[in-house]
């Protein structure tokens, strides 16, 4: 079931079109990544999406909520983060996260804070001003304001922009958390190795237009990237994935192998049982995850193409 | 809990240093006063404090209301008021009296001590008087600081702007403040205010007058946050707040000729209408997307669509133009003839009305342009070289024929034919530029 449902959404700034006739679905509980290049719309569709700005034409569905009809209840269900993650500098963790849950009219403000803080960890900070905290630490803040009201749908604007790996870690396994308890994410970012740990879909735009929207290779191919190495070298390797009728081979060599097993992981568990009990020394049999970049690149690469062969 | 928005300027603006430091530094400067006054110690104590009231209130008062929502602003905190549930009402008084707690709460110590103090030093003004003195003050205060957040809101939509610009947007409503407050604490409120030739007691006019102002400012905030919380707005406040002006100021017109009374009147609600006009596009953000929707609601014959969308300034023009005709054949019903100008001087506002359009269609043109950010700047350029500039060269040249079309009127006639000539170029280059623009 789709949670968003944008369609024909078009914006202009002053002498620029930011975004033309954008359609896309957003099923739910999905963490959809929002990728393309600086200056292609994604900002201003994130916006659009929550209800912060208004497209010239077009509609956007959003929880059963018709966006443009009904932006404040729309401004219920998502919760935002944008890349500035604003926050009030002199007061303190605890006073900003209360003053977001007055607003959104949480019965339990306390619980909700201790909820909140938990999950960002944030423990140790909680009266420190905001001012005073790290840009990993103004970031959980940020993130816990904008979850803060148990929304159905997180909106965040390079999130993860400008912090360290640790944070960016803790940032991926915040993600999946939230996508477990049901909420729906749609990121943006210019980190797509990063993306790739914890998006399930991906949403590509450049110029204004939707390049490609759909889950990510490997959520619903029919087949499996494998990489298999073997601890002694040995030709049997490339002789008995040959024989395999459901594998091709990309590459191999005595050692290794990559190809594409058609098949779903119990095919991958079978494969594996009889390459060992053919004998061969498996040390290391790995599913290989589509590089987002190399996605990503290959799509805006195409359409650039088309694009050139259309004028 | 009562008002967020509150509670948080709260939190902000009321720190225990200013608690204890505020009185103190408010009583230190009163001793001071009281040992260096020769004479007459109640009057210097009611003056000192009606006049440190004012500052706090009205100057200070305007300063915080402004910077509580620059610094939304410059710590990007702006969207998430923008997407927070409180209803527009509530953040709008939660802002106007939270954001300037701290000078309310000096100028209320400050008004404490205008009406509890003097007494002991033999005041013969009444408390009666002095409260409302202290409650005119008040008026004034909500009046200047809701105009000041309003000035803010109206630049909203364009937040890098602002941000960049802030000290000066910030000074700008000082300046404002500055430059409204005093008409109305001129101080003492004697004798009366003659309104459409009815006499009224100063002080209850002003009373009422600040009452009126401080209602719009409030209301005209509370549309512009509105607007902000992606609620949209009918016309019909601001319709009424045009009329109020253009009945308003009127009314307190006074000439020795009664007979040119009712031009006088109609020039003034004329007058004020062009200003508004000219006041508004000129300090508009670009408006690309809102024209579009205006077209598409006339295309789609979608009434409440235009409604919902019409520029204010193309409001207001209409208004302008009611007026003008009103005007207009009022001016020939009763005869009257401006100056020295021939009969057809009756056909001045109709004249200036037509320049209006002209040069809203130039400052559109110019806006649908690719760099269109600094459009009102290069329009005011334009409008001094039109104005001014050509004019002069003209008259040095002795080419009067041509004046009409940058001039409505010279010593001897008003020029009409010019400007409608005019009128059509400048529509056709606008629209070149829209479709240029992609629109």
């Amino acid at each position: 079931m789709n949670i968003i449902t944008a369609k024909d959404l078009v914006f202009d700034y002053p002498g620029k079109r930011a975004l033309d006739n954008v359609s896309f679905t957003i099923p739910e509980h999905s963490i959809t990544a929002l990728v393309g290049p600086n200056g292609a719309g994604k900002t201003t569709l994130m916006r659009c999406l929550a209800a912060l700005e208004t497209p010239l034409y077009g509609s956007i569905e959003l929880n059963s909520v018709d966006v443009l009809a009904e932006p404040r209840e729309c401004h219920r269900q998502v919760g935002y983060l944008s890349d500035f993650f604003g926050l009030y500098d002199e007061l303190s963790v605890e006073k900003c996260l209360r003053f977001v849950a007055a607003c959104h009219h949480i019965q339990n403000i306390d619980e909700a804070i201790d909820e909140a803080i938990t999950l960002l960890h944030l423990q140790d900070y909680v009266q420190t001003p905001a001012g005073a905290l790290s840009r990993g630490y103004r970031q959980r803040l940020g993130m816990a304001q904008a979850i803060i009201h148990k929304p159905k749908v997180l909106i965040l604007d390079e999130p993860a922009s400008g912090l360290d790996p640790e944070a960016r870690a803790e940032l991926a396994d915040l993600m999946l958390a939230l996508q477990k308890t049901g909420v729906t994410t749609l990121v943006s970012s210019h980190i797509l190795s990063e993306l790739s740990e914890y998006s399930s879909h991906m949403l590509i735009i450049e110029q204004g237009r939707i390049v490609d929207n759909s889950p990510i290779a490997a959520e619903v191919s029919q087949s499996i990237r494998l990489r298999i190495a073997v601890a002694s070298e040995s030709t049997e390797l490339q002789t008995l994935l040959e024989q395999e009728s459901d594998f091709s081979i990309e590459v191999a060599s005595d050692k290794e192998a990559l190809g594409e097993l058609n098949g779903d992981a119990t095919a991958a568990a079978e494969l594996l049982q009889r390459l060992i009990k053919a004998g061969l020394t498996v040390c290391e049999y790995e599913v290989v995850r589509p590089d987002m970049q190399d996605v990503y690149l290959q799509r805006v690469r195409q359409e650039r193409e088309n694009q050139g062969r259309s004028h | 809990m009562f008002n967020p928005e509150l509670a948080k300027n709260y939190w902000l603006e009321i720190t225990p240093h200013r608690l204890i430091a505020t009185p103190v530094v408010i009583a230190l400067i009163a001793i001071l006063i009281l040992i260096n006054a020769e004479t007459d110690l109640a009057k210097t104590l009611e003056i000192y404090f009606y006049s440190a009231a004012v500052i706090l209130a009205c100057i200070g008062g305007a300063y915080y209301a402004s910077n509580s929502l620059m610094t939304e602003f410059v710590e990007k905190t702006w969207d998430q008021q923008r997407l927070s549930p409180l209803s527009p009402w509530t953040l709008t008084w939660g802002k106007l009296v939270g954001g300037t707690l701290f000078p309310w709460y000096g100028a209320i110590l400050c008004l404490l001590g205008y009406l509890l103090l003097p007494p002991f030093y033999g005041n013969e003004t009444s408390l009666l008087e002095r409260l409302l003195n202290s409650f005119i003050l008040i008026e004034i205060a909500v009046f200047v600081q809701a105009l000041s957040i309003l000035l803010s809101l109206n630049l909203a939509n364009n937040p890098d702007r602002l941000i960049r610009y802030r000290r000066n947007h910030t000074s700008s409503a000082v300046l404002v403040a500055i430059i409204v407050a005093p008409p109305f604490l001129g101080l003492p409120h004697e004798g009366f205010q003659s309104w459409y030739g009815v006499d009224i007691a100063t002080r209850d006019f002003v009373m009422l007058s600040s009452l009126c102002f401080a209602f719009w400012a409030v209301l005209g905030a509370y549309r512009l946050m509105r607007n902000q919380m992606q609620f949209q707005n009918g016309q019909l406040p601001w319709i009424a707040f045009n009329i109020f002006l253009m009945i308003y100021f009127p009314g307190l017109a006074e000439l020795n000729d009664q007979s040119q009374l009712s031009q006088f009147q109609y020039t003034i609600a004329f007058g004020i209408g062009l200003s508004l006009f000219y006041m508004l596009f000129l300090t508009s953000t670009i408006e690309n997307q809102r024209i579009r929707r205006c077209i598409n609601a006339i295309k789609d014959k979608n009434p409440k669509a235009l409604w919902l969308n019409t520029p204010l300034w193309a409001t207001t023009y209409i208004l302008t133009a009611l007026c003008a005709i009103i005007s207009t054949l009022s001016f020939y019903a009763e005869g009257v003839v401006f100056f020295e100008w021939p009969e057809h001087s009756r056909l001045i506002f109709i004249s200036l009305l037509l320049f209006g359009l002209r040069d809203v269609l130039l400052w559109l043109g110019l806006s649908f342009g690719s760099k269109s950010q600094r459009h009102a700047v290069i329009t005011i350029i334009y409008l001094c070289l039109l104005y001014v500039v050509v004019p002069l060269i003209i008259a040095g040249l002795d080419l009067k024929w041509l004046l009409g079309f940058f001039w409505p009127a010279d010593a001897k006639e008003v020029f009409i034919i010019p400007v409608a000539l005019e009128i059509p170029f400048v529509a056709y280059w606008t629209r070149k530029r829209w479709l240029r623009a992609g629109m």
